[in-house]
């Protein structure tokens, strides 16, 4: 954690080291660890967190309360949102590269990431901050896979995603796709909606290890097409689905890969380690709630 | 019949629009920083250090030390000055609080939040119009005269308040 003396950060925040030091005694933040020699040292997260603050609010006790609920933990969700609410891509970027000094690619994505952009989605009217965040994140990821080794194992995935541009679920399988490339998988992502006959190259290319459904907007006319293109080509490859994207709820057969990036690899890994279906959780635990469109599994058979 | 809503005469059309001013949102003493530099200019209050630096309008308050509160676009109160504690209640407490549960008007309180939504939603002149406390163990003080301005950042409407001399119990 990087501090700085009681002089310095009255200069950052503008003001006084007597206000500051008020400022611990009454509301107790920001809150100064001591060096040995007894002098106050700030964190300058804190500091740049009250910093902000200040400048949204309009007295200082709301300013240290919502400086508080900011500088919870490095790098929140909370924070990536409100980077967002600010248009202010720089913070997002830096919020990030906070988070990859403290925790893995994989966690920065399903523990900051995700979560903000969920809860971003999980808004209304605040729709011009949820596409920044939207396009932002899809950067983010892209440039993330850029810099992925290339595949350490034979093994290929091909990934359908049929969720529409820009939407939560298609930065969840972009998510899934960046995580399987690290993990060492040749991966390609293929949009759902293509003709049959313009994926069967791609499926000869790469010879996939295994199929995965995502998206969750598939009918099961699409569905059907796709797998009866896949076994025409010879691939006898088990195809996947992934957070709950089949388009029919309760029991349908087709195994899950779970519902975040880190449960996919890790049951695929188990899949192809193994090379046995029972390896992967095949029925998900909790009835998922039904989206519209769907037809149940009953109905289906 | 006479209108009890009034605009400011300072800044009627014709008239010197007046300067605008910045002051503490806690104290409500004046800025001492030099005009025109604001990379100088200090988000905090130099002189109470509990107050964030607002710009209005210079008829916006009747003078430095005023009661007033600061109104969200919402209604939210988001600061009571110190003399404000006085009239309305501690800051701490109000906070967040709804307007019309501190203050009604005589002239009907839908004219009272319109004023206010369009002071805090966009720079609009200073109007005064009479308003009452609405507690019941408010300090009787009768009404008071309100004057409702644009003030900033972030954008908000202070309703600045100072005696009337009428209706004292």
């Amino acid at each position: 954690m990087s501090g700085i003396r009681t002089n310095a950060a009255a200069e950052l925040l503008g003001v006084s080291p007597n206000t500051l030091r008020s400022w611990e005694r009454r509301f107790g933040y920001p809150k100064p660890r001591r060096t040995q020699g007894g002098h106050r040292q700030y964190d300058l997260t804190e500091l740049e967190s009250l910093r902000r603050a200040l400048l949204e609010t309009h007295n200082i006790s709301s300013a240290i309360e919502l400086a508080r609920q900011r500088g919870e933990g490095p790098s929140s969700p909370a924070r990536l949102l409100d980077a967002f609410d600010h248009f202010d891509e720089g913070v997002a970027d830096r919020i990030l590269e906070e988070s990859l000094a403290v925790r893995s690619v994989e966690r920065s994505v399903e523990e900051v990431l995700l979560p903000a952009l969920e809860l971003a989605y999980e808004r209304e009217g605040r729709d011009a901050e949820r596409e920044l965040g939207s396009r932002w994140a899809t950067g983010w990821l892209h440039a993330a896979r850029r810099v992925v080794a290339p595949a350490t194992r034979p093994q290929g995935v091909l990934l359908f995603d049929s969720s529409p541009r820009l939407d939560l679920e298609s930065l969840h399988v972009q998510a899934l796709e960046l995580a399987l490339r690290r993990a060492g998988f040749r991966t390609l992502l293929l949009a759902f909606d293509l003709p049959p006959e313009r994926i069967v190259r791609a499926i000869r290319a790469i010879d996939p290890t295994a199929f995965v459904f995502c998206g969750g907007e598939a009918t099961l006319e699409v569905v059907g097409r796709l797998v009866y293109t896949v076994r025409q080509v010879g691939s006898a490859g088990p195809v996947f689905e992934y957070r709950e994207s089949m388009p029919v709820t309760g029991e349908h057969g087709i195994p899950s890969l779970g519902t975040v990036p880190s449960e996919a690899v890790e049951r695929l890994k188990a899949y192809v380690d193994s090379g046995r279906l029972e390896q992967v959780v095949v029925a998900p635990e909790v009835e998922p709630a039904a989206r519209p469109g769907r037809v149940p599994a009953a109905a289906n058979s | 019949m006479p209108l009890l809503t009034h605009t400011d005469d300072h800044a009627r059309p014709g008239r010197t629009r007046t300067e605008t001013v910045r002051f503490c949102s806690r104290c409500g003493g004046p800025d001492d920083a030099l005009p025109g530099r604001p990379e100088l200019r200090r988000r905090v209050c130099e002189r109470c250090g509990m107050g964030v630096m607002l710009t209005a309008a210079g008829d916006a308050l009747p003078g430095s030390g005023a009661a007033f509160l600061i109104v969200t676009a919402e209604l939210a109160v988001s600061a009571v000055s110190r003399s404000g504690d006085k009239v309305f209640g501690e800051e701490g407490e109000l906070t967040g609080s709804h307007l019309l549960a501190i203050v009604t008007s005589p002239l009907g309180d839908e004219q009272l939040e319109q004023h206010v939504r369009r002071a805090a939603l966009s720079r609009t002149e200073t109007i005064a119009m009479p308003v009452r406390l609405v507690p019941e163990d408010a300090p009787p003080v009768g009404t008071l005269s309100a004057r409702i301005a644009s003030c900033g950042s972030p954008h908000a409407a202070l309703v600045a308040v100072e005696p009337s001399g009428f209706g004292i119990r």
